[in-house]
């Protein structure tokens, strides 16, 4: 795996390393290392068809415990077409989006100040530091106390969820922006402005790129948390929901929506930075 | 006089600074307003003296977490290793298994609270469970990737000099991987933290997300902030732990660039 410089620090802070963890396809490198015994998605059928069979087999033996393929299927189609299953996952999106763009325009600025002036990373640097560290769905009873149950709840825990990795990252890119450039923009009488705009901007990119990548996962597990836990509304509170009444069947379906939902953003992320960073090539 | 910012004197006086100001401000912010929404950290001080020095209720509510926090912690590394090394070293169990392991790496594991109650009941059994579904894709996912980046040259130099599979696995692959492993298991802490105490918050009352909910519930927001800031103080002594370790085990890992 070659230039994959940036997602190696990103592994420090949560990515994946190099992308394997995408679900995409493996090296071929390897691949062709090792040799082809059999064609990879053969056995991926395969594989998918002997679990399928056999969840269905012993989940029909009792179905309110692990329930069974076809049973989840046609629970999929009823609660798609009779509507509370969409309008929860708009809710959900609606939360999720607001938050997310919140967080992201925040934490890129604060991470950018932070490379930028000395004096606003020694200041911040503990706070980012712990917070990053820490659950931050621990503080919601608090969001809870001032900010009520509501939209706004949810908005405020996706932003507290997705904006750390996020500030972490943009402030490691601008740190490991390459230093020759740097001097050189100097030595050229480059302004602040200039030098931010054309060689830190640029050379931290592919760190900016991680932090929103992994800010998306931990919006996601912000708004179900929420979901769950205080705002009555949206997939988290579905999910209560089917539990409470042991409809382990149309359990399943939210659970793997949500799953879908997770792809889906992080390819979309991925397809973004492509687009955005032309010039280099994105691991996967 | 300029105090300059490269020096220690210099950063640690605008940290005390920062830390005064913040405190103080939220001093005489909360004094203004109702105790049931704030508390100046005066009274969290006091409400900590009497929780956690005068009573048990905190140290109890830690050990209950972490106790199933961390067994299940342990599984996640131990089966997260084995199956990733299994699924990097051979291809046909990679495909095999990497339609689940993507998949379930993607599901928001605390959207799993709901099923696996109806599985395993409310009992420290489901925390385990959680944190260990919570753990081990991270690991799995990140040992595969470190197993399969290992120099293919190195491992035939060793073959060419007789060296047994075992011997491969623990003088050329291991290594090669620890790296990746460890990058792994970071972003499997912090995803087991938040597992354990989102269960503790929806699906059991205890422990410190119990504790959390429970004063929550009361209004009791001085004591409140207690147990928020153990669970951050815990995490954040959890997380230096393991750099540490990752530093003695695999010197060679340390990619840390928080110098400061």
């Amino acid at each position: 795996m070659s230039g994959v410089k940036a997602p190696e620090h990103g592994a420090e802070l949560g990515l994946p390393a190099s992308g394997a963890a995408a679900p995409g396809p493996p090296g071929r490198a390897a691949a062709a290392r090792r040799g082809r015994l059999t064609s990879p998605w053969a056995v991926r059928l395969l594989s998918v068809v002997v679990v399928t069979t056999v969840w269905e087999l012993l989940g029909r033996t009792d179905p309110t415990v692990a329930s069974y393929p076809s049973a989840i299927a046609s629970a999929a189609v009823d609660l798609i077409g009779d509507g509370p299953l969409l309008a929860a996952f708009a809710d959900t999106l609606e939360g999720l989006a607001v938050g997310f763009v919140i967080a992201a325009v925040l934490g890129v600025a604060i991470g950018y100040l932070m490379g930028m002036f000395r004096l606003v990373e020694v200041a911040l640097d503990p706070y980012v530091n712990a917070l990053y560290a820490t659950p931050r769905i621990a503080l919601v009873p608090l969001l809870v106390l001032w900010v009520g149950i509501g939209f706004e709840l949810r908005v405020t825990i996706v932003v507290l969820s997705a904006i750390f990795p996020i500030i972490m990252n943009v402030h490691i890119g601008t740190r490991n922006v390459d230093r020759d450039l740097v001097d050189t923009g100097r030595a050229f009488a480059a302004s602040r402005w200039q030098l931010l705009r054309t060689v830190t901007i640029p050379g931290s990119l592919p760190y900016v790129f991680a932090g929103l990548r992994i800010g998306t996962a931990k919006a996601l597990v912000g708004i179900i948390v929420a979901e769950m836990t205080a705002a009555a509304t949206g997939t988290g509170q579905l999910l209560l929901q089917f539990g409470r009444y042991f409809e382990t069947d149309k359990l399943f379906v939210p659970i793997i929506m949500l799953g879908l939902l997770s792809i889906v953003l992080v390819e979309a992320m991925y397809a973004i930075e492509r687009r955005a960073m032309p010039w280099r090539r994105t691991e996967r | 006089m300029r105090l300059s910012l490269d020096t220690r004197a210099g950063v640690w006086t605008v940290r005390v600074c920062t830390l005064a100001l913040l405190l103080g401000a939220w001093q005489i912010y909360a004094d203004g307003i109702s105790r049931a929404l704030f508390a100046p950290p005066t009274e969290i001080a006091e409400s900590f003296v009497e929780i956690a020095i005068n009573d048990d209720a905190l140290l109890d509510a830690a050990v209950v977490s972490m106790g199933s926090m961390l067994v299940g912690f342990a599984l996640a590394i131990g089966v997260g290793v084995a199956v990733g090394v299994a699924m990097g070293r051979f291809r046909i169990l990679e495909h095999a298994l990497d339609p689940y392991v993507s998949f379930l790496y993607a599901v928001p594991s605390i959207a799993l609270i709901p099923l696996l109650v109806i599985w395993f009941g409310i009992d420290a059994t489901l925390r385990v469970v959680l944190v260990f579904l919570a753990a081990v894709f991270p690991i799995i996912v990140n040992t595969m990737a470190g197993v399969k980046q290992v120099d293919g040259e190195l491992i035939d130099v060793a073959r060419v000099n007789c060296a047994s599979e075992r011997q491969i696995m623990r003088s050329v692959i291991l290594p090669a991987a620890l790296p990746f492993v460890f990058a792994g298991i970071q972003v499997a802490l912090a995803q087991a933290l938040v597992g354990v105490i989102v269960a503790e918050m929806t699906a059991v009352v205890t422990g410190l997300g119990g504790l959390i909910i429970r004063y929550a519930q009361f209004f009791q927001t001085a004591k409140l902030f207690v147990p928020i800031l153990a669970v951050m103080a815990l995490s954040i002594v959890l997380t230096a732990l393991l750099r540490m370790l990752q530093r003695r085990i695999a010197p060679w890992a340390t990619v840390d660039l928080r110098e400061l």
